[in-house]
């Protein structure tokens, strides 16, 4: 008869050599043979869900991989590297037949996916590109600069030739803020009647734009506009100058075309912002995964997606992360 | 003995069934995994980007000179194009425009001959034909914008980073620019010019109206 001691000890043994066992006949190639019979995983990874635009993104892409036949699991990076990287450890353990990624870090995401990539997880990147020609499949990106160039275009028009303005930049690490920047001062640094008057980071959040642009109104007593790397900041901004009592006096400029910075257009609050298209983005990720899965290898490894200008002017044109269906 | 045997049943039976049950998991989900340290299924926690830098000015004088400039002038001709773009502006545009990527308007590599009807500091307007139905405009201050760069088909996105990509098209716009500025004596109301570069179309009303990057514009002969 076993005493319980021994019986305990025995079991814990048990547990402990089967775990043993367990991890190191599994590779990542075997532990997601395990589970094809069922239906197989999409990981998507998301840089963020506290912003709106980014929700429709992750949204999307789990839609469309759905309607493709998978099964998808959203990780949200949060904006931190820290976090993409489990998250990137944990899909890679567990099987995942593909990544639909929009990263935090230009650079430092390059490691996540060489990882996966490693693990034989191909990786789409959506949005956000990383600094590697081999890490992920296909990268499909907003043509930024593009946008920038039309946002400067529309802000030498609007604001003139002549004036202060503020630039508040997007995550520094982050490709999409330096294009974005790039390709408006491309514009307006060509105007020498324009002066910048202060450039900050506002990491692409609504908050922390508010709190930026309180502490630059404090210091620059005239200021004739704002642009902003995303509509997030925008609107931040906005809030800042309408509580500083300077709202009627700032034209302020976005980029995203997020839903609330669509409708401050067309109520004259935003003076103009740049339509990006997550959902396209979105949709093409899943459908050259799905391709990649299926056997293609004849996908393009840069798809650039066209940005549009939304003014006052063409704004009823616009909505729903897009381009409103003609009537 | 069978009876001895009972109470051992009922004491460890269900603990083993427990085991079993944890077991299965395990073995259908492991709870992680083991790998030979250096067998090269991970990469380096900091694998660099390898994107390689382009030296772009030097890059751009070469694909101006090499490329861009032999394509313009072998490029579809504006009136041919014009004409397309007035019967069918969708097959037109799958045929002789290019775009960089998804979606936006197509840009088109083209060559044209035109007399310039009027200018100012801003632009000059050329008609391409008798009819009024063609015109073409060359702006004469800063030009914006990726036209050139996309509008040869000759580079791919991928092929540098954005950065690079993006500040491609900067050197291939000053050229134009500079282009536009050594030809600054020759026009006058009335001129005839020989184009080439790279154009964005509206058409609409049974009109076409070009606006032009060039890679040369020359007195026609």
């Amino acid at each position: 008869m076993l005493s319980r001691r021994s019986f305990g000890a025995m079991s814990a043994g048990c547990v402990a050599t089967l775990l043993l066992i367990a991890g190191c006949g599994s590779s990542g190639k075997q532990a997601s043979a395990d589970r094809g019979a069922g239906q197989d995983r999409i990981a998507v990874v998301v840089s963020t869900l506290n912003n709106p635009w980014f929700v429709v993104l992750a949204e999307t892409a789990r839609a469309e991989s759905e309607r493709l036949g998978y099964k998808v699991t959203v990780f949200d990076s949060q904006n931190d590297p820290v976090k993409e990287a489990s998250h990137f450890e944990n899909l890679v353990a567990s099987g995942y037949k593909a990544v639909l990624f929009n990263a935090t870090d230009a650079e430092g995401s390059v490691a996540n996916a060489m990882k996966a990539k490693a693990a034989n997880i191909p990786v789409f990147t959506m949005d956000r590109e990383i600094n590697s020609q081999e890490a992920a499949v296909s990268q499909v990106l907003s043509d930024n600069y593009s946008g920038a160039v039309a946002l400067g275009r529309q802000f030498v028009a609007t604001v003139g030739e002549k004036g202060n303005f503020v630039e508040l930049l997007g995550i520094v690490t982050d490709n999409n803020t330096w294009n974005r920047s790039k390709g408006f001062h491309s514009v307006v640094d060509r105007y020498p009647g324009l002066k910048m008057v202060a450039q900050q980071s506002a990491e692409f959040d609504r908050s922390k734009a508010l709190e930026v642009m309180d502490a630059i109104l404090q210091a620059q007593p005239r200021i004739d506009a704002v642009y902003c790397g995303n509509d997030a900041m925008a609107l931040g901004a906005y809030q800042a100058l309408l509580a500083a009592g300077r709202a009627d006096k700032v034209k302020v400029f976005g980029f995203d075309g997020a839903d609330d910075a669509v409708k401050s257009v067309a109520s004259g609050q935003m003076a103009a912002t740049a339509m990006q298209y997550p959902k396209v983005m979105a949709r093409t990720v899943a459908e050259y995964a799905d391709r990649y899965l299926k056997g293609a290898r004849d996908l393009p490894p840069k798809v650039p997606v066209a940005v549009d200008l939304v003014t006052a002017e063409n704004v009823a044109k616009f909505g729903g992360y897009g381009k409103r269906p003609a009537p | 003995m069978a009876n001895a045997q009972r109470p051992d049943v009922r004491r460890y039976g269900k603990p083993l069934a427990v085991l079993a049950v944890a077991v299965l998991v395990t073995v259908v989900w492991p709870p992680f995994h083991v790998r030979r340290i250096g067998d090269g299924s991970l990469p380096k926690a900091s694998a660099p980007p390898s994107v390689a830098a382009v030296d772009v000015p030097r890059f751009a004088v070469q694909f101006w000179n090499e490329k861009l400039v032999p394509a313009g002038d072998a490029a579809v001709d504006a009136k041919l194009l014009g004409d397309a773009l007035l019967a069918n502006a969708d097959a037109a545009a799958d045929r002789y425009g290019r775009r960089a990527g998804l979606g936006g308007d197509a840009v088109y590599l083209l060559q044209a001959t035109g007399r310039i009807s009027a200018l100012d500091d801003r632009q000059v307007t050329l008609n391409l034909d008798p009819a009024g139905k063609l015109t073409l405009v060359i702006p004469r201050g800063p030009i914006f914008g990726n036209v050139l760069r996309d509008s040869s088909g000759l580079l791919a996105a991928s092929a540098f980073s954005s950065f690079d990509f993006n500040a491609l098209s900067s050197e291939l716009n000053i050229r134009a620019e500079t282009v536009v500025k050594d030809a600054s004596p020759r026009l006058a109301p009335g001129a005839s010019l020989r184009l080439a570069g790279g154009a964005e179309v509206a058409a609409a009303g049974g009109r076409v109206l070009f606006t032009l990057t060039p890679t040369r514009i020359e007195p026609a002969p």
